[in-house]
């Protein structure tokens, strides 16, 4: 296989890697409120996902895999609010541990690194373009 | 995804340079990269010592591009790559095969999106990997079938 059809392969990984980093932030944002319903019950928590590299024999290259999506077992939050039917004894409301600003900073990264992939994607297709071109 | 498009340029220049018609791209005068070098003499010797001299592998190759299968370029096996053909018409028939199971890939991938199966990058990197080859092919085709015209229309 050409590199520069290798080239594509690679950073297709790294886009899909990316749409799965974005899938959870989307999660996260939306549950952001997201409470029990039982009295005393767990609330929604953090989704958090990490990467590993693989090596594909196929291709020959690095590949980028999504590891494991994993829960943040970070603090909750408690709000005083007894008419909540997720309220505990004391009236106190457990509250999922999402942080809007951290979420939109991943949501960013996500972002960027998506393009960065589809950047390198489009200069490899224009080297090969340029490269047949030169037959002409 | 296999057909390499220096490696189509290099073997388009050693053809265009044993049949003596000149080379495009940097030029590569000790004729190093010899493994294609011989593919065009070879079968104009082969048809000349026949006396059947026709431009029939660019016509077969230009049946073949528009998608429906030329029973004697199917039936016949199946050349590895573009790297060492032994006749320009198992590089055109070469080359050929592989745009089809490119191209066929392609559409597999396409109905697997309109399913909703496929991923959306494998989609359009298999679409623009099938583009590029035969974007490849075509261009490699053209010029070496006028590189063969060339030669008919020669005075002898």
């Amino acid at each position: 296989m050409d590199d520069l059809f290798k080239t594509g392969v690679i950073a297709s990984s790294g886009m899909k890697a990316q749409a799965t980093r974005l899938r959870i932030v989307s999660e996260n944002i939306a549950n952001a409120n997201s409470l029990s319903s039982e009295a005393g019950g767990q609330p929604y928590r953090r989704k958090e996902v990490s990467f590993k590299n693989l090596l594909d024999k196929q291709v020959g290259a690095d590949l980028v895999k999504v590891n494991r999506i994993t829960t943040d077992k970070g603090e909750l939050e408690r709000t005083y609010d007894p008419s909540h039917p997720g309220a505990d004894g004391s009236g106190y409301v457990l509250q999922p541990n999402v942080n809007p600003l951290i979420e939109m900073m991943d949501m960013r990264e996500a972002q960027r690194s998506y393009e960065a992939n589809l950047n390198v994607i489009s200069v490899s297709k224009d080297m090969l373009s340029k490269t047949i071109n030169m037959l002409r | 995804m296999a057909i390499n498009p220096t490696d189509a340029i290099q073997a388009y220049n050693a053809a265009a340079r044993s049949a003596g018609v000149r080379g495009v791209g940097p030029s590569d005068p000790m004729g190093a990269n010899g493994a294609s070098v011989g593919g065009f003499q070879s079968l104009l010797q082969s048809q000349m010592a026949q006396g059947t001299a026709d431009p029939l592998a660019g016509q077969l190759a230009a049946a073949n591009l528009v998608g429906t299968p030329n029973p004697a370029l199917t039936q016949a096996p199946v050349v590895p790559g573009l790297t060492a053909p032994n006749t320009l018409g198992q590089l055109i028939r070469g080359s050929i095969q592989q745009t089809i199971d490119i191209t066929k890939q392609s559409e597999n991938m396409s109905m697997g999106a309109i399913a909703g199966q496929t991923d959306m990058r494998d989609l359009v990197m298999a679409v623009a990997n099938a583009e590029l080859t035969l974007q490849t092919v075509v261009t490699v085709r053209d010029k070496v079938i006028n590189a063969y015209n060339e030669i008919i229309k020669m005075p002898l």
